[in-house]
């Protein structure tokens, strides 16, 4: 118990990272060049919506499974939405890559497959603990399009008052 | 909802379902589908979004109409080569992990996979031919950043549910195809 706590954990914090390393590409790319300032905001940022991702997609599962619930009990959601949301590594590492030696910054692009591939994998771990259910198809990759939305909403105004808060204290 | 699973997919409808519910197809409908099908659409896949970089440079003056009759070729060549290659080299990779697909399989899974980078470099092959925009990048990236989801359920499946192997593996092949690209058109 205390180490499926443990590896849950570890898998939480691996996703976090993941964000924060999406925060870190798109507001250390913002300008011409890299942003120092900006890209540690960013990571900081992004760590910051990892948890409230995570959260939300919990919920979302939780709420939509009593049956497993009740089957497998409070901790099956953890496992499910940390396991799936694992997949966000690969996109994670490719945005980073592609930003360092290609000087590709479209981390927009690498945040919102990242999120509906993490969401269908989600689903799939749901669909191994019991019946394929629509609901833990759709859901989850729901939320993630929501979430992918917010991000890209979000990346414009967050990027401006980073700018104004840099000059600030700058000056 | 039993009977729609158990049936195997005609092969446009298994390509379709590749990008929405991988796991599906690689189940009930890999070993019906054409491999040649399946290669065909990242070959023509890879082709429309070379196509597409070749057109970008072409407006700006940087290349001409052989330059973006060969990197059209060059991209049906990579589609076609180079996905198959990477799904050899995921083969090998997941052997030790009791890997179920053949190999034919494995190239189809992965031909399928790019069915998403499809799409997306057709609808902006109209966008760049009807309204001029630039949209190798746009597009093109997009289409072969979203193939990188059913490349991870096919690898998951062939590391049997593997995390860590299935995420590494498939890490190596989606950047094997995306830094491919940036290096085949820096050439």
């Amino acid at each position: 118990m205390m180490e499926q706590q443990e590896s849950i954990n570890a898998k939480k914090q691996l996703n976090r990272i993941c964000f924060a390393i999406f925060g870190l590409v798109t507001f250390g790319y913002m300008g011409k060049d890299f942003n120092i300032p900006g890209a540690i905001a960013g990571a900081v940022l992004g760590y910051i919506f990892g948890i409230f991702t995570f959260g939300i997609m919990m919920g979302i599962v939780k709420s939509s499974n009593g049956t497993l619930k009740q089957q497998y009990g409070k901790g099956f959601a953890a496992n499910a939405v940390s396991r799936g949301m694992l997949f966000m590594i690969p996109y994670a590492v490719l945005c980073l890559s592609a930003a360092f030696f290609l000087h590709w910054t479209a981390a927009i692009l690498f945040v919102s497959a990242a999120l509906m591939s993490s969401a269908a994998s989600i689903g799939a771990e749901l669909s191994r603990l019991g019946k394929t259910r629509l609901a833990n198809m759709l859901l989850p990759s729901l939320t993630a399009f929501l979430l992918s939305g917010l991000w890209m909403i979000a990346v414009t105004p967050v990027g401006s008052l980073l700018g104004t808060l840099e000059k600030l204290i700058v000056r | 909802m039993t009977a729609l699973t158990d049936t195997a997919l005609p092969s446009w409808k298994a390509a379709l379902t590749m990008i929405i519910n991988p796991g599906l197809v690689l189940k009930k409908s890999l070993n019906n589908i054409s491999c040649l099908f399946c290669i065909g659409i990242s070959s023509l896949a890879f082709a429309l979004f070379f196509l597409q970089t070749g057109l970008d440079l072409f407006r700006t003056g940087q290349a001409d109409i052989l330059f973006i009759t060969t990197m059209t070729v060059t991209g049906a060549v990579y589609g076609f080569a180079g996905v198959a290659s990477t799904a050899l080299l995921t083969w090998v990779l997941t052997k030790p992990f009791g890997n179920p697909l053949s190999v034919k399989s494995t190239v189809s899974a992965f031909g399928l996979s790019y069915c998403s980078t499809l799409i997306y470099v057709v609808i902006g092959l109209f966008f760049s031919v009807f309204l001029n925009w630039k949209t190798s990048v746009a597009f093109g990236i997009t289409g072969v950043i979203w193939a990188i989801g059913p490349i991870i359920s096919t690898v998951k499946s062939m590391t049997r549910d593997s995390l860590a192997a299935s995420i590494i593996i498939a890490t190596i092949c989606s950047g094997l195809m995306l830094f491919g690209w940036s290096l085949l058109g820096n050439l």
